[in-house]
């Protein structure tokens, strides 16, 4: 199979480069997530790996085969390439089967190959359906069946669930990843959504500013972020400045004493101010008040109930707002005097060099 | 995967039926009152009068006579000549119209913009001025060829203008999901792009075969024997009714084919359109640099050609003619009596068409289906065949009525009927019936409620509907030469009549002034087309004469 190399890639439109320096390898056969929020690059990086924009530097790689470089553009319909578009744009004037089929030779194996591929999305009796005729989520599994059929080295799906309402996403998501494993394609998901990459992919890297701050597996970005503002776009999370540093691994803040597990940014490009402390919500726990646990004191100030469990922001006694992933049936009353406990260790960022 | 999205069309929206009658959206009261039925009902009757009256000559004739004439040699070269006539013209504005749309909305052309607003301004030019216009500087200009050349200039934008809409809308990613299935930049453009904006060039280009099977005036001028030609010469020469009423039958056939088959594709389009929620913006094709200046020529020597050189000859017409006194007292009575006569023709379509077009925009029952057909028969009538019959009905059965104002008007009023009918109904499908049930519970009666809410808000798109029934009336010209009184001089038939002496200078006037009436629905075709190309349907239809 085909791992997907990108060096030094820039590339942008009409002379201003939106994609200032990418460097990405995906292993052969892996799905990996290309995560960042609106305008930071992400589709102009699938726009460059699928041939629709020459890059103005730097090169990709499919496997051995160079498809875009210094000196060599291969078109979009040389390159074995299958596309998922964000509304899945099946054409309109062709029925399931056509769409599916669009790719293929004529001929009866091809038949052959379009039955296998709408069974292996679920639809095999929608074949002579129109597109018109189908929900939002049918119109993207098609979408994907099509992309499937003619067998491409590399699949690119451009924010595919976003249009679809929110139950339906989950299922659409993890059938796409069991297809896409299935038949051991390397798959790039571009999206702005922190779930959707956590849980889809092998492998998640972090777009900003047209340029990649960290990649790695979702387990890794969650547990640690590169810096402050991928922390905050992974996940909630809890910040307080550092009051004292007590030893290498140990330091004081308004929750107490927090075991550090690693100290992140001594590049100096951190954010001005004190040193952060930063704990994922689920990492506090609430005690009552009357346990010696030690924990910092405070009163709950008000309460976002889930369902599964509830977001509790707790005012400290000296006057910090702590948000607190409580699970279980009964959230704390409003005005409720707790105690914070943090389990588990956190992450310390340093702040930027040349504000200190 | 294990389970696929449950409902299959899902998507599709079927109207609800609640137990709160009054306050759904669709499927509001399910049945219209009577009383609008049977305005509706006199509206229909007074469109299809001129076809039945011809129908019943028609019939009266016997077998014998209309096979007789049907089977005329003259008759055979009369549809033969029509029909390549057509073919032509509309084959002609198909590539043009689709080449130019493609040009200036997916190319990097140079001054994209400034080229949809040129070429959407020949449709300001009324088709037998643009003749004139090129007779006064050609006069051997004349025969097949000649109208064939210039139909097409004067048609071409009822194709570009939709197509490039279509262009525009059509979604750039299916292009590119074809490209990374394999093919090339020209194959995926024919499989994948070329069917988006096809139900749009091909309603254009229906339209344009419409308008050019009816069209009297270039066919006139360049001596064409066309339907409408053999038809106008066989009433004014031998005044043979028979002949002439069964040609103008074959010619409405023909014409109400066009109208069937536009509807068709027309509906298919909306069908077609999958639901999109997101926008990309295109990118456009790099053309290379010698193909790109290629373009740029073909399109200026298109524009030159559609608007150039009938504007630079009228020009030239009216340096010339300027010290020849000109009769601005002529021209201002012209005028005078173009705008009294049309102004009655569109009152009389405003109250026929007000009915019909609440009716459609309110209920879809089968009896209003059938009223709003028939309204719309004037689609399918070429102002030729209103004459004709107009003229047969009024000197055999109301002869008081031959030749005067009245009859005239009516003919106007059936003839754009459709324009005024369109322009109610969508003026009142987008007053919600909501406010008129509203009012009924704050205690006014259903007329009253009526006028006091949907009334109001729709009545300048009725206006506006009109208007645009006036503005048409004042360039009709076979029907009114045909029903004229004896002594009324409109613009389109004093530029007839002295172009058909050839006094070309003298009529110069006459044909700046229709452009300018006509440019006013062209320049709200412009408005409406603006960045948005919705409503773009219904301002072609205003414009088409």
């Amino acid at each position: 199979m085909t791992d997907v190399d990108v060096r030094g890639l820039r590339a942008g439109y009409s002379g201003v480069d939106v994609l200032t320096g990418v460097d990405l390898t995906i292993p052969s056969g892996a799905l990996a997530a290309v995560l960042g929020e609106s305008g930071s690059g992400k589709t102009t990086l699938l726009r460059v790996l699928a041939g629709f924009l020459r890059p103005t530097a730097g090169s990709v790689w499919f496997g051995d085969r160079e498809v875009a470089g210094p000196r060599i553009n291969i078109p979009p319909e040389k390159r074995h390439v299958g596309i998922v578009p964000q509304e899945g744009a099946l054409f309109p004037h062709l029925d399931v089967r056509g769409n599916v089929g669009f790719g293929l030779p004529r001929g009866a194996s091809s038949q052959q190959r379009v039955d296998e591929v709408l069974e292996l999305v679920g639809l095999s009796d929608l074949g002579d359906a129109r597109p018109q005729e189908l929900s939002g989520g049918q119109q993207q599994r098609v979408a994907l069946a099509r992309a499937l059929a003619p067998r491409p080295e590399v699949v690119l799906l451009d924010e595919p669930f976003t249009a679809l309402d929110a139950g339906l996403r989950t299922r659409l998501r993890s059938d796409v990843r069991d297809v896409l494993r299935q038949v051991g394609a390397t798959a790039i998901l571009v999206t702005h959504d922190q779930e959707e990459a956590l849980s889809m992919a092998d492998l998640v890297a972090v777009m900003r500013d047209g340029r990649l701050v960290q990649t790695g597996t979702p387990a890794e970005i969650y547990s640690a972020p590169a810096d402050l503002s991928v922390a905050r776009f992974i996940g909630d999370v809890v910040e307080v400045p550092v009051v004292e540093e007590l030893s290498e691994d140990r330091v004081r803040c308004v929750l107490g004493d927090v075991a550090i597990q690693q100290t992140m940014g001594e590049s100096g490009e951190g954010e001005p101010g004190p040193d952060v402390v930063v704990l994922r919500p689920e990492q506090l726990q609430l005690v009552s008040v009357t346990d010696d646990a030690g924990g910092a004191v405070g009163r709950v100030e008000s309460s976002r109930f889930h369902g599964h469990d509830a977001m509790v922001t707790v005012l400290l006694a000296e006057g910090t707002p702590v948000e607190v992933r409580v699970s279980g049936s009964r959230p704390p009353e409003i005005g409720e005097a707790v105690q914070l406990v943090v389990s588990g260790s956190g992450l310390r960022y340093r702040s930027g060099r040349e504000i200190r | 995967m294990s389970s696929p999205d449950s409902i299959k069309g899902s998507s599709i929206a079927t109207p609800v039926r609640t137990a709160a009658p009054g306050f759904t959206r669709i499927g509001w009261r399910s049945r219209p009152s009577r009383v609008l039925l049977a305005l509706g009902a006199v509206t229909a009757t007074v469109a299809v009068i001129p076809l039945v009256y011809l129908l019943v000559r028609v019939i009266g004739a016997g077998p014998d006579q209309v096979l007789d004439v049907l089977w005329r040699a003259r008759t055979l070269d009369t549809i033969a000549t029509s029909i390549a006539f057509v073919f032509v013209v509309t084959t002609a504005c198909l590539i043009i119209g689709i080449t130019a749309a493609w040009l200036i909305t997916r190319t990097n052309i140079p001054l994209r913009r400034t080229w949809l607003v040129l070429l959407a301004l020949p449709l300001a030019m009324p088709s037998y001025v643009a003749a004139y216009a090129w007779l006064a500087q050609f006069p051997w200009m004349s025969g097949f060829a000649a109208a064939a050349l210039i139909m097409t200039l004067v048609s071409f934008p009822y194709v570009a203008l939709p197509t490039a809409a279509a262009f525009r809308l059509a979604d750039p990613s299916v292009d590119e999901v074809a490209r990374s299935l394999g093919r090339g930049p020209f194959r995926a453009f024919l499989s994948a792009t070329l069917p988006q904006v096809w139900p749009a060039a091909a309603a254009g280009g229906l339209l344009v075969a419409l308008y050019t099977l009816s069209e009297f005036g270039v066919v006139a001028l360049m001596r064409v024997d066309t339907f409408t030609r053999v038809i106008y010469a066989s009433y004014r020469g031998s005044f043979d009714r028979v002949s002439a009423a069964v040609l103008a039958l074959v010619l409405v056939a023909l014409a109400a084919f066009l109208v069937w088959a536009e509807r068709r594709i027309r509906g298919r389009q909306q069908r077609w359109r999958v639901a999109s929620s997101i926008q990309r913006d295109h990118v456009p094709m790099q053309l290379r640099a010698r193909t790109r200046v290629v373009s740029f020529v073909g399109l200026s020597l298109l524009v030159a050609l559609a608007l150039g050189v009938p504007i630079a000859s009228l020009i030239d017409l009216m340096l010339r003619s300027a010290d020849l006194r000109f009769n601005w007292a002529e021209l201002l009575g012209a005028t005078v009596s173009s705008a009294g006569v049309s102004t009655l023709g569109a009152i009389i379509a405003v109250a026929l068409a007000v009915p019909v077009g609440i009716l459609a925009a309110r209920y879809r029952t089968r009896s209003v289906r059938g009223i709003e057909t028939l309204s719309y028969a004037g689609h399918a009538l070429p102002g030729v065949v209103v004459g004709l019959s107009l003229v047969f009905l009024t000197l055999g059965v109301l002869p008081f009525a031959y030749q005067t104002l009245f009859t005239l008007a009516v003919a106007y009023a059936v003839l754009f009927l459709p324009k005024s009918i369109g322009a109610t109904r969508s003026a009142t499908a987008a007053v919600p019936p909501v406010l008129e049930d509203t009012a009924r519970t704050l205690g006014r009666g259903p007329v009253r409620a009526w006028l006091s809410t949907t009334a109001r808000l729709t009545a300048p798109g009725v206006l506006a509907g009109g208007l645009l029934v006036l503005l048409t009336s004042m360039k009709e010209l076979p029907a009114t030469l045909m029903l004229r009184p004896t002594g009324l001089d409109t613009l389109a038939t004093e530029l007839w009549s002295r172009t058909e002496i050839a006094a070309y200078g003298p009529a110069a006037p006459y044909a700046l002034a229709l452009i300018a009436l006509a440019a006013i629905p062209a320049w709200l075709l412009s408005r409406a087309m603006g960045p948005e190309v919705r409503g773009e349907r219904t301002a072609l239809d205003s414009v088409g004469a």
